[in-house]
């Protein structure tokens, strides 16, 4: 029984330790540079205080995201991926939340300084 | 919030429950296969890797496990196999994405992860106590 409640603890400390995690993740962030990255490689860098609104498409192999940036947020419009998650998490808000394309290799994350 | 691998993993049910009642090498058979049609029925062939390397961990953690606590503690069992389940999924995106960014998601992936293992322990658990032991 003793071991019981020792994994248990560890159980509620993971758990109590995710929460917090959270929530620190969920911070604005600093900059509000933005930085589109796919396969590792960072394509385009786009400062969203200053940029006028537009769209346009990143591809890997021969899947599409467009991506377009209104009012100084940036969001996925359209993919061509299965799950389309991407398009679900919706606009880029936190330091620590990236909107991720995992099919399409596709991170758009606010950069770090 | 629509987050990448959230989901409340009812498969796990049928593992865990598995894990306590079959063979290991039964086990992983059983997890290969469904990770794979999943993946096929889904339509999703891509996240594969993902589910495949979630799926891994979860099975290894709840098997190790296995020897530690009893059968009335399988829902113990189930939320320590959820959260090796995030770890894989997670070591699996940055690999993949060749990046830490996506490391982000892990706390909250946890989070999740708890809540859900606890579920499905709990439904694992509630099978175990009415089926009784005539099962194998």
């Amino acid at each position: 029984m003793n071991k019981v409640k020792v994994i248990a603890a560890a159980v509620i400390t993971v758990f109590a330790a995710s929460v917090i995690g959270t929530a620190l993740i969920m911070q604005k962030p600093e900059s509000r540079v933005a930085e589109v990255v796919q396969d590792g490689k960072v394509l385009y860098t786009i400062d969203l205080s200053t940029v006028e609104n537009q769209s346009f498409t990143v591809t890997y192999e021969g899947r599409s995201n467009t991506i377009t940036v209104e009012n100084g947020e940036i969001y996925v419009s359209a993919a061509d991926c299965p799950d389309k998650i991407c398009m679900k998490t919706g606009k880029l808000q936190y330091e620590g939340m990236p909107v991720v394309c995992l099919p399409n290799k596709l991170i758009i994350r606010f950069k770090e300084d | 919030m629509p987050v990448p691998g959230i989901k409340l993993g009812l498969a796990n049910i049928i593992t865990v429950y598995a894990v306590y009642h079959y063979s290991a090498a039964e086990t992983a058979c059983m997890t290969a296969v469904r990770v794979f049609l999943g993946a096929v029925f889904c339509g999703n062939m891509s996240a594969l890797i993902y589910s495949a390397a979630g799926a891994a961990l979860c099975l290894a953690a709840m098997l190790i496990m296995k020897k530690i606590l009893d059968e009335k503690h399988i829902w113990l069992c189930s939320i320590i196999g959820a959260v090796f389940h995030n770890i894989g999924q997670i070591i699996a995106a940055v690999i993949v994405m060749d990046t830490l960014s996506v490391a982000a998601y892990f706390p909250i992936l946890v989070l999740s992860g708890c809540i859900a293992g606890f579920f499905t322990g709990i439904c694992a658990q509630t099978v175990i106590s009415r089926l009784g032991r005539k099962m194998k």
